[in-house]
């Protein structure tokens, strides 16, 4: 069928414009901005929209001069990079195979109170306890997982998988045959064979959703991190430190420098996501109708 | 681990390795049900304790009943000075009305989020990529959107006020802030109510329009008959994602601000939401020695048990109109 012109079409695609122009405009100030020379910031009354000597100066300063490079021998940046990282991926990745295996049993083996315990499972997981983050901390730090050992609330908690992640995974192994099981269990295949030869290849676009919702939430996650491992330079993670880029940099037309880190912060998430979009929408859109 | 290694089935009884071999998947199954229970379980009950009790942070043996201290501290104005320097009631109430307000913009997250998506489902031209650019400030850090926003919104060299002509501080004037917070959320939040109903609307069966069309139903009743029930149940889950992330705002509030509250020469009634009381008073029990820190703990367990309580009863109802909805 092939579309014709007309005016209500015209309309959607004037709304839709206006409306990409306003969510893109404040990300294209800061983008214009972390070019502008601090000098011209420092005198200039109003927003500065375009200057003749745009520089990445401010990028350069990001990554020569902090106090991050005294403490930790690298840049600020750098070392909340590589502390996001591994405080993401590894109970991430740890998590999500253990949520795996769980799902695995609960749908494809026999063991008593198989039933009760999953649902058991799911109604505390629906269970909103998004208001005991911050006061969890008196627990942690009852046993001692703060200040030097403040990542441990961070990394320890995800290793066990979530409940979330077995739910979801559980729901696309249900819709595996199992036969395949079935006769793979014949050939002699055990428990993590199972698993890793015929369910998680076949179960991989959920894999990738729940691996893409979680690195976004660790590579974004903020209050966690300042509740545990604020002043605690090694383990400052990317977010931890463009909060703290302000009192970094606290002199007259830094604002280049702000609107810089910021681009930074944003960057590697958008990349991923422009590369990888198709997971991501599906998996958004599969993790709330499936829920 | 190495349970599904047992030595040749010859050797045992087949029942005994059926058995093992149940009670292996049971452990296995169950790991995520015991991290939930000790990582959220614990703090659960220590918080439950420390609403009516003194809880040394580091000793947690030694525990006071407290006469209920902290409930009297947040609830009764002026009461909270007999146990440390800040009357907390008055915060208390100030961060409701705060908190409220912010949770309550979802609603307007929802309508942009359902007019976008009712827009792209007339696949317009560039639809694809209109929707890939609109998921886009959903997956931005609250961290750099506030250095984002307060640039934008900065009085001195800022763009809305260069635009606008003005000389408005924005960002340290109590009656703009909440607003602030506010735009900033409306401007992040919609992309993924965008998703969610773009998938929704997929699911609605297309003979239901038709059948509508042949009663002569037009653009307007097909809407509000056909596709508002079709997507009820979306939109009853954005709901109660969302209001519960509204009422536990903490990252924009405490970002977005410059002389934030907690912090010396801040303003009182900036930004002020719950869980950044919560932060604060846990943050002034731990990190200084003031007066009665104790009792500072115990009236953060019992913000943090009402917060529970209201996105839990909020929680529940919204499921249910989702269930019956989706009936």
């Amino acid at each position: 069928m092939k579309k014709k012109f007309s005016l209500g079409r015209a309309l959607i695609i004037a709304v839709l414009v206006v409306y990409t122009i306003l969510l893109f405009f404040p990300i294209v100030t800061i983008l214009l901005t972390s070019f502008i020379p601090s000098e011209e910031l420092a005198t200039s009354k109003g927003f500065i929209w375009w200057s003749n000597n745009m520089s990445i100066d401010a990028y350069k300063t990001i990554f020569q001069y902090d106090s991050y490079i005294d403490l930790v021998g690298m840049p600020g940046l750098l070392m909340g990079f590589i502390n996001t990282m591994w405080l993401t991926l590894i109970p991430l990745v740890v998590g999500m195979i253990v949520a795996g295996f769980s799902a695995y049993a609960f749908s494809k083996m026999n063991f008593p109170f198989k039933e009760p315990l999953f649902k058991f499972s799911v109604i505390l997981r629906s269970i909103p306890l998004g208001a005991f983050g911050v006061i969890s901390f008196v627990f942690f730090s009852a046993i001692g997982w703060t200040g030097e050992a403040g990542y441990l609330p961070l990394l320890i908690p995800g290793l066990f998988g979530s409940i979330g992640t077995m739910f979801f995974l559980r729901l696309f192994f249900d819709g595996i045959p199992n036969s395949l099981i079935e006769a793979a269990t014949l050939d002699g295949a055990g428990f993590f064979q199972c698993f890793f030869k015929i369910m998680f290849p076949l179960a991989k676009p959920a894999f990738i959703a729940q691996f893409i919702f979680g690195f976004v939430a660790g590579y974004n996650s903020y209050l966690g991190p300042m509740l545990y491992l604020q002043n605690q330079p090694r383990f400052i993670t990317l977010q931890l430190y463009l909060s703290e880029i302000r009192s970094m940099f606290p002199n007259a037309g830094s604002e280049n420098i702000y609107s810089a880190a910021a681009v930074l912060g944003m960057l590697p998430l958008i990349l991923i996501y422009v590369l990888l979009q198709k997971y991501f929408i599906e998996g958004v859109s599969a993790g709330g109708v499936k829920e | 681990m190495s349970l599904q290694k047992t030595t040749p089935e010859t050797l045992r009884p087949k029942k005994h390795k059926w058995r093992k071999e149940q009670i292996f998947a049971m452990l296995v199954a169950c790991v995520p049900l015991v991290g939930f229970l000790i990582f959220n379980g614990f703090p659960l009950i220590i918080s439950f304790i420390g609403m009516f009790c003194n809880v040394d942070l580091y000793d947690l043996t030694k525990i006071e009943w407290n006469n209920f201290e902290g409930f009297k501290s947040v609830f009764i104005p002026n009461h909270a000075y007999e146990l440390f320097y800040f009357d907390l009631a008055k915060y208390f109430y100030k961060a409701v009305v705060i908190t409220l307000w912010i949770a309550s913009t979802q609603l307007v997250t929802l309508v942009i989020a359902m007019f976008i998506a009712t827009l792209l489902r007339e696949k317009p031209k560039g639809g694809r990529v209109f929707q890939t650019l609109f998921f886009i400030p959903y997956i931005c850090s609250t961290v750099a959107v506030a250095l984002m926003w307060r640039w934008i919104l900065d009085w001195d060299g800022g763009i809305l006020n260069s635009i606008l002509g003005t000389n408005i501080k924005w960002l340290e004037n109590p009656d703009y802030i909440t607003w602030c917070i506010i735009v900033a959320i409306i401007w992040q939040a919609p992309g993924y109510g965008i998703v969610m109903y773009k998938a929704a609307f997929s699911n609605i069966n297309n003979s239901l329009y038709e059948a509508a069309a042949l009663d002569g139903a037009n653009a307007w009743h097909k809407f509000k008959n056909v596709t508002l029930p079709g997507i009820a149940p979306t939109t009853f889950f954005l709901l109660q994602a969302g209001v519960v992330a509204g009422l536990l705002t903490y990252d924009l509030a405490a970002l977005i601000i410059p002389n934030a509250w907690g912090v010396p020469g801040g303003n009182e009634s900036m930004g002020l939401t719950l869980i950044r009381l919560v932060y604060f008073l846990i943050q002034n029990a731990t990190t200084t020695d003031a007066n009665g820190v104790s009792y500072m703990v115990s009236c953060a367990c019992v913000i943090s048990w009402l917060i529970f309580l209201v996105t839990g009863i909020a929680s529940v109802f919204l499921f249910r109109m989702r269930d019956k909805s989706a009936e």
